[in-house]
């Protein structure tokens, strides 16, 4: 049992006569201490998962079924009250527009502040000096003097170190990172990354890093998830995924990276478009791009296979295989 | 400090040269006789009354005012300073009182209309919004008066039709003058609620944990209130147009009613005080909300300089 | 389901609704606005009962009457049109002014800015509906605008157009900041290229937008201004407290004296105007908000219709489209469709009149009239006998049949006479000899031969005493003249004195001062009036000016000779005849065509032809004429009635009425009276309708037929009040009228002007055919 476990989870939207399925039965496990990356192009589902497990989800969007357990607490069975209680205090989040996550019109200061005040870590002037000190571990320059200052006056890097401060407040159990550094520049981009690694670790804290940047999983994660159309393709240790990518969309993404040590006259595209969600194809929802594609895949949608130790992959190509050394266990 | 007190005498200045400006104008209009119009006479284009005629009758009231000689009533030959004490004072206390009410209710339904913006009844909100803002005042006031006279004759003798005396007469001319006011604050709250909601870091917020009272009044009204301020303006021109219509069909012995019996007397003093004195009680609101909303939310001002 | 755009949904079919009352009010409700109820005693359980205007809302008259009586449903209805006109005028007008104004400003100009910041300031401090009333009052803006609605219009524009400008130039501001304008001025595009070729097609938008909430604004403005009664649509009032001139019927003017009305229970009156404002200001706004939200969608249908329609219309495309038939079939034949339909609604082919209206016959039979053998047609004379025997003689000739047995009706007059010649002199030891001269210092009104010398005397109201009046207080008045001043005394008064004068005092005459000279014109039916009754004495009407010389003067002698020709046994002879009715079931539905053949008379010196007068039973024998010619049976009867003595007090209506028409409470009748025809000058007709009772609904439904043939036959109708005698006679017994009549011609009726030679024939047509067509349909069927 992780620290956060997550079984079949559903969301959907609803747009007039459609729905759209986001998230289409995800199963995955947060370790204690370890960074999960969940990775996938814009529109696989993966902000929608973590916005699910934080509860954010408005209409005209609905957690439709499964389980979110925390601590092996079933979280979507909490009421407004517990989960307010939950975020910030217990799960928080980074948020990938950092020019745009912070009231306007209130000092950077009140706001992580706030967080230590609704979560009664702190009350008052000892609450003021918690926050300052959160700023000056986040590396803001003259966090005393900045403290009444409006965002307005931040760069980027700066605010998201903030909204950093802002979630770290409390000594969360589980940070939640949705493309923190999608926003920045590249330099910062290195910084941000590092300050979270270091803060992971003193405070002992796990991680859901969500990013399409794989170079940022290369040097971040433990286990990566890979997401494609609201559902898991494949999912493994890091150093199995990039060693032995399965899944012929994974393959793509890592032929999609530019090397430096290889002769290459045409940058590498996957084929295609993402369908729509009304338009998912009835079998596998990448066989309308996959090179590799069988006639079993447009018909057919796979079950996610453990096909060796911690390496899933969701896959015709490779469900014969299971179901022949699992001696004829139902493939299905 | 000196810098602030250099900034509010620039500022003074200037609001006492518009207020001279106004004033000078108004006297100007007021200064143009009836008769006045453009003959051919002969063949050659002329006007009954030269503009040198008309602009000295205009200096030398204009003058007089600078003397705070206020002139008399054409009738009694009544100093006309009784218009500041008392009409005036009705006036104010009407505006002041609907103003208030206006802005209690109209902020309140603004956050409650923007409560539905979840539900699919968004579209019926556009109609609550825009139908009452679409009530011409005489409609509104007809209605009430209505209203209060099946209530007297229902023996519940709270709200007087018309005239002045007691603080029954005050109560329906109130809630009249309040009535579009209201409605427009409403809407201007709602919008700018809405248009918040929409933000990145309301999210953020919930995602701290901040209950939805606490995103309300802590993070939305704080962005919401500068905003409505800033409408302001508009809401006085709306408050003193509907106080003609209130004066006049309650009756109510107040700066506009005096300006209409002033203006079907032809009598140029009494009009053109009315006016200037109407005008005052615009420019003292303006000031005050200008004063309000840098006092209130200065952090924002600052950082825009 | 996919989500409607309700607001924008219900917007439209307001402002459709509210269109279709503009172009057609005639369909939405039956009575004619000016039609007025009339304040009567009404018999209820054997006890009178006082029944006036305003009426509450009845069965009769469903959404009651406003204070004068007019049914408040059509009011309504057909106030639409002035009222929505002038509040997109109004838009239409800021647009104009704001839009140039506010690209200026956006683009730096100082002096725009500064222009737009304390305009708004300056009308944000002084309402505008003050500054409207103060510059309604100027002479100068009815003189330049003249229509009260278009005054009002143009200084609404002129005082409101600073928060569209305010608004626009954020807007344009914010086009200017997005990146592409940099591209425009890139490639060397100058300031107006990009404002024409870039800012408006983007401003559409939010113009459009504008464009409605501004006209709900406006229409807010009106009904403030109607309530302070700064709109006087009603044009002017007489003493009576009639409309006189030509109005036009609009919501804001219903609002005036609203105060009063909650307070004294009505509050209906009250209620549907501002409902009726409410209701558009409602539509428009919602248009506007509903438009607005289109526009904020991605992808919006309705955007991309309206997008669509220049392309629809264009007719390059249209071009290709033909060229390349077989790909383009079905667009082809939805526009062609569409044109086709649009030509018929614009050109819809009038049917030609059953019968033509000859101008020809109609302005003979007014020269014939206008003749000097006739001498100004004066009733009692025998030249007004020889007229009526030709009218006879007319209508039998084209099968009219004679009323009750024969067309000439005789009635008979209690005088009439026609001053042939006068000489007047006034003398003094001190200040010599003054000539008075006839028509201009003096007007005989009493039918006398006299000549000789007097004494004039001096007399006012004080020398009369005190009542009981006795002869004999005044013997040393007998055999003189006396000199009355009786200007500034009211009618009953004056009327009073010189009765008493003629019948207690004696005198051998009296010269009465009134001010008649001061009206703008002196008329000779007018002044001949006052005195009418007494026919005792010698009554002679001095002007102001002579009569103030007279009473400087002290100790006079008057000489004077007068010659009037009084017409003996004088009687008035009407002419009569009609046309029986086919119909078993409508004998009680009668029309009653009515016009007028005496005049003022001719004096010695001048001569009174009063063609223009002679129009009204000129065009009634020719149409006449055309129906009795036509030999086909109408289904209702029609009568043709020409009267003679209507300038008297003996009119031939009034004792005609009485003698055929006395208690008619179960005829249906409806009476058309034609007055002036044929004026060079004017060429607007004017429809008289306030004298028939809205909730007469056959009379409304022939009003409406009135005006459908007007349309058709491209004639121009005001509405407004005409005075005329016979409508006392009418009235009098219930019967409702109209009177066609021709505007603007006061200053040539009833004086020599009124000849021949200003009577265009052709202007004769269009009236003529009107009343001939609706006259036809009425009879005949046809919708009613």
């Amino acid at each position: 049992m992780g620290i956060l476990d997550v079984n079949d989870l559903k969301t959907s939207f609803t747009a007039g006569r459609h729905e759209i399925k986001a998230v289409d039965g995800v199963s995955f496990s947060l370790e204690h201490h370890e960074t999960l990356a969940i990775v996938g192009e814009s529109g696989s589902g993966k902000s929608v998962t973590v916005l699910s497990v934080m509860r954010l989800i408005n209409p005209p969007g609905r957690i439709k079924s499964g389980d979110i357990y925390f601590q092996g607490k079933n979280l979507l069975a909490f009421t407004e009250k517990q989960m307010e209680m939950v975020r910030g205090g217990r799960i928080a989040m980074v948020y990938q527009e950092p020019m745009s996550s912070l009231n306007p019109a209130i000092p950077v200061g009140e706001q992580i502040k706030e967080v230590l005040v609704i979560h009664k870590a702190a009350a008052g002037l000892a609450a003021k000096e918690k926050a300052i000190a959160l700023m000056q571990a986040v590396k803001i320059p003259e966090a005393r003097l900045r403290y009444q200052d409006l965002p307005k006056k931040f760069s980027g890097g700066m605010r998201q170190r903030i909204v950093i401060a802002m979630a770290l407040a409390c000594n969360p159990d589980v940070l939640i990172a949705d493309e923190p550094t999608t926003a920045l520049d590249v330099t910062i981009q290195a910084e941000i990354m590092a300050l979270l690694r270091d803060m992971k670790r003193q405070l002992n804290m796990s991680m859901l890093l969500i990013t399409h940047d794989l170079g940022i999983v290369a040097e971040n994660a433990d286990r990566v998830l890979v997401m494609y159309c609201g559902k898991v393709m494949e999912e493994a240790k890091v150093k199995t995924l990039f060693r032995s990518p399965l899944h012929p969309y994974t393959m793509g993404l890592m032929a999609c990276i530019p090397k430096m040590d290889a002769r290459v006259d045409r940058l590498q595209a996957i084929p295609g478009y993402v369908p729509h969600p009304s338009q998912y194809p009835a079998g596998c929802r990448f066989s309308s791009r996959c090179s590799r594609v069988m006639e079993r895949c447009k018909a057919e949608m796979p079950e996610l296979m453990e096909i060796e130790d911690g390496h899933k992959v969701r896959c015709w190509l490779y469900c014969d295989d299971v179901s022949e050394r699992s001696g004829g266990r139902d493939g299905k | 400090m000196p810098k602030l007190l250099a900034v509010f005498l620039k500022k003074g200045l200037s609001a006492l040269l518009v207020f001279l400006v106004f004033t000078y104008m108004t006297v100007l209009i007021c200064s143009i006789p009836r008769s006045f119009t453009v003959k051919t006479v002969n063949g050659q284009v002329t006007t009954t009354h030269t503009g040198f005629q008309i602009l000295n009758s205009t200096n030398d009231k204009f003058i007089s005012l600078l003397k705070l000689d206020m002139g008399k009533t054409g009738r009694d030959n009544r100093p006309l300073v009784y218009l500041i004490r008392e009409m005036m004072k009705n006036s104010v206390i009407l505006i002041a009182w609907g103003f208030l009410l206006s802005v209690a209710t109209g902020i309140l339904k603004g956050i409650i209309d923007s409560q539905r913006r979840h539900s699919k009844a968004s579209n019926l909100k556009v109609f609550m919004t825009i139908i009452p803002i679409s009530l011409p005042d005489v409609m509104i006031i007809a209605l009430l008066q209505r209203l209060a006279i099946y209530m007297t004759n229902h023996g519940i003798d709270v709200f007087k039709v018309g005239g002045f005396g007691t603080i029954n007469h005050l109560y329906l001319p109130i809630l009249a003058l309040s009535v579009l006011p209201s409605c427009y604050i409403a809407r201007m709250t709602s919008i700018a609620i809405e248009s918040c909601y929409s933000q990145d870091y309301i999210n953020v917020a919930a995602g701290k944990g901040c209950s939805s009272y606490r995103i309300l009044w802590n993070h939305v009204m704080r962005n919401v209130l500068p905003e409505v301020l800033g409408s302001m303006p508009t809401i006085t021109t709306i408050l003193i147009s509907n106080l003609m219509m209130v004066e006049y069909l309650f009756s109510y012995p107040g700066l506009t009613l005096s300006l209409f019996k002033f203006f079907r007397n032809n009598e140029r003093d009494g009009l053109v005080l009315s006016i200037i004195l109407l005008g005052i009680i615009y420019f003292l609101l303006e000031a005050l909300f200008k004063l309000i909303k840098w006092a209130a939310f200065k952090p924002v001002k600052e950082s825009a300089v | 389901m996919r989500k409607l755009n309700y607001p924008l949904i219900l917007g439209v079919l307001i402002v459709l609704i509210l269109t279709a009352a503009c172009i057609n009010p005639e369909a939405f409700t039956t009575a004619d606005p000016y039609g007025e109820e009339r304040a009567k005693f009404v018999f209820i359980e054997g006890k009178i009962n006082y029944f006036a205007p305003p009426v509450n809302p009845c069965p009769e008259y469903p959404w009651g009457t406003d204070q004068y009586g007019r049914d408040m449903k059509s009011l309504i209805f057909y106030g639409c049109r002035l009222t929505l006109f002038t509040a997109i005028f109004i838009a239409i007008g800021r647009l104009l002014v704001s839009l140039p104004l506010a690209i200026y400003a956006a683009y730096g100009s100082k002096a725009a800015n500064r222009l737009i910041r304390q305009f708004g300031v300056f009308t944000g401090a002084f309402p505008i509906v003050i500054l409207t009333m103060l510059f309604v009052k100027i002479q100068l803006t009815s003189d330049f605008f003249k229509e009260p609605n278009t005054i009002i219009g143009a200084l609404l524009v002129l005082f409101g157009w600073s928060k569209m400008a305010g608004l626009l130039k954020e807007k344009v501001e914010g086009i200017l900041n997005e990146d592409f304008i940099e591209g425009e001025i890139a490639i060397g595009k100058n300031r107006l290229e990009i404002a024409l070729q870039n800012i408006v097609p983007h401003l559409i938008p939010s113009i459009v937008v504008m464009f409605f909430l501004e006209v709900a604004a406006a229409l807010l403005v009106l009904s403030q201004i109607g309530v302070f009664g700064i709109v006087m649509n009603g044009g002017l009032m007489n003493a009576d407290g009639e409309y006189q001139l030509p109005y036009e019927i609009d919501w804001a003017s219903l609002l005036v004296a609203s105060q009063w009305f909650v307070a004294t229970g009505r509050l209906w009156l009250v209620l549907y105007p501002a409902a009726a404002f409410a209701i558009s200001i409602i539509g428009f706004n919602l248009m506007g908000e509903g438009l607005r939200m289109e526009f904020e969608k991605r992808n919006s249908r309705v955007i991309s219709w309206i997008r669509g329609i220049p392309s629809f219309l264009s007719l390059l495309r249209l071009a290709y489209e033909l060229k390349h038939m077989s790909e383009y079939r079905s667009s082809v034949t939805k526009k062609l469709l569409f044109y086709g339909i649009l030509l018929l609604l614009l050109f819809f082919p009038q049917l030609p009149s059953a019968y033509r209206f000859e101008t020809t016959n109609a302005f003979k039979t007014m020269e014939e009239l206008s003749k000097p053998e006739y001498r100004g047609r004066r009733a009692g004379s025998s030249q007004n006998e020889i007229i009526s025997d030709y009218l006879a003689e007319k209508l039998a000739a084209s099968g009219i049949q004679p009323f009750e047995g024969s067309f000439v009706h005789n009635y008979p007059l209690e005088n009439a006479f026609n001053v042939k010649e006068a000489q007047l002199t006034v003398s003094s030891i001190i200040s010599g000899q003054t000539r008075l001269e006839h028509r201009k210092d003096y007007y005989v009104t009493t039918p006398v031969n006299i000549s000789g010398k007097y004494k004039l005397k001096k007399f006012t109201l004080e020398d009369l005493g005190e009542f009981p009046f006795q002869e004999n207080e005044f013997d040393d008045c007998r055999g003189k003249f006396l000199l009355v001043d009786v200007r500034g005394l009211n009618g009953i008064v004056r009327s009073r004195f010189l009765g008493l004068i003629n019948s207690t005092v004696k005198p051998a005459g009296v010269l009465y001062i009134d001010a008649w000279e001061s009206q703008k014109l002196a008329k000779k039916g007018n002044i001949d009036s006052p005195a009418k009754s007494q026919a005792a004495l010698i009554n002679i009407a001095v002007s102001s000016n002579m009569g103030d010389t007279l009473l400087r003067m002290n100790d006079m002698d008057i000489e004077l000779t007068i010659m009037s020709e009084t017409y003996p046994e004088p009687e008035n002879h009407c002419v009569v005849g009609y046309l029986p009715g086919s119909d078993e079931t409508l004998k009680d539905e009668i029309i009653i065509i009515g016009s007028t053949f005496d005049c003022v008379g001719d004096d010695r010196t001048e001569r009174f032809p009063a063609s223009m007068e002679a129009g009204g039973p000129a065009m009634a024998l020719e149409t006449a004429g055309i129906l009795g010619r036509s030999g086909v049976k109408p289904k209702r009867t029609v009568i043709f009635a020409f009267w003679d003595g209507t300038n008297t007090r003996d009119r031939g209506s009034k004792a005609f009425l009485e003698q055929y028409f006395k208690d008619n409470e179960n005829k249906n009748i409806f009476y058309i009276e034609l007055k002036n025809f044929g004026s060079k000058d004017s060429s607007k007709i004017i429809l008289d309708t306030t004298r028939t009772l809205p909730k007469a609904l056959k009379a409304q439904e022939y009003i409406k037929v009135l005006k459908k043939n007007a349309r058709r036959n491209e004639l121009e109708l005001v509405y407004g009040k005409v005075s005329s005698p016979v409508m006392h006679d009418m009235l009098e017994e219930d019967i409702n009228a109209v009177i066609i009549d021709t505007y603007d011609i006061d200053e040539t009726i009833k004086t020599p002007k009124d000849n021949m030679g200003n009577i265009e024939q052709k202007k004769l047509k269009k009236p003529g055919q009107t009343v001939l067509d609706a006259l036809v349909e009425i009879l005949y069927g046809g919708a009613v």
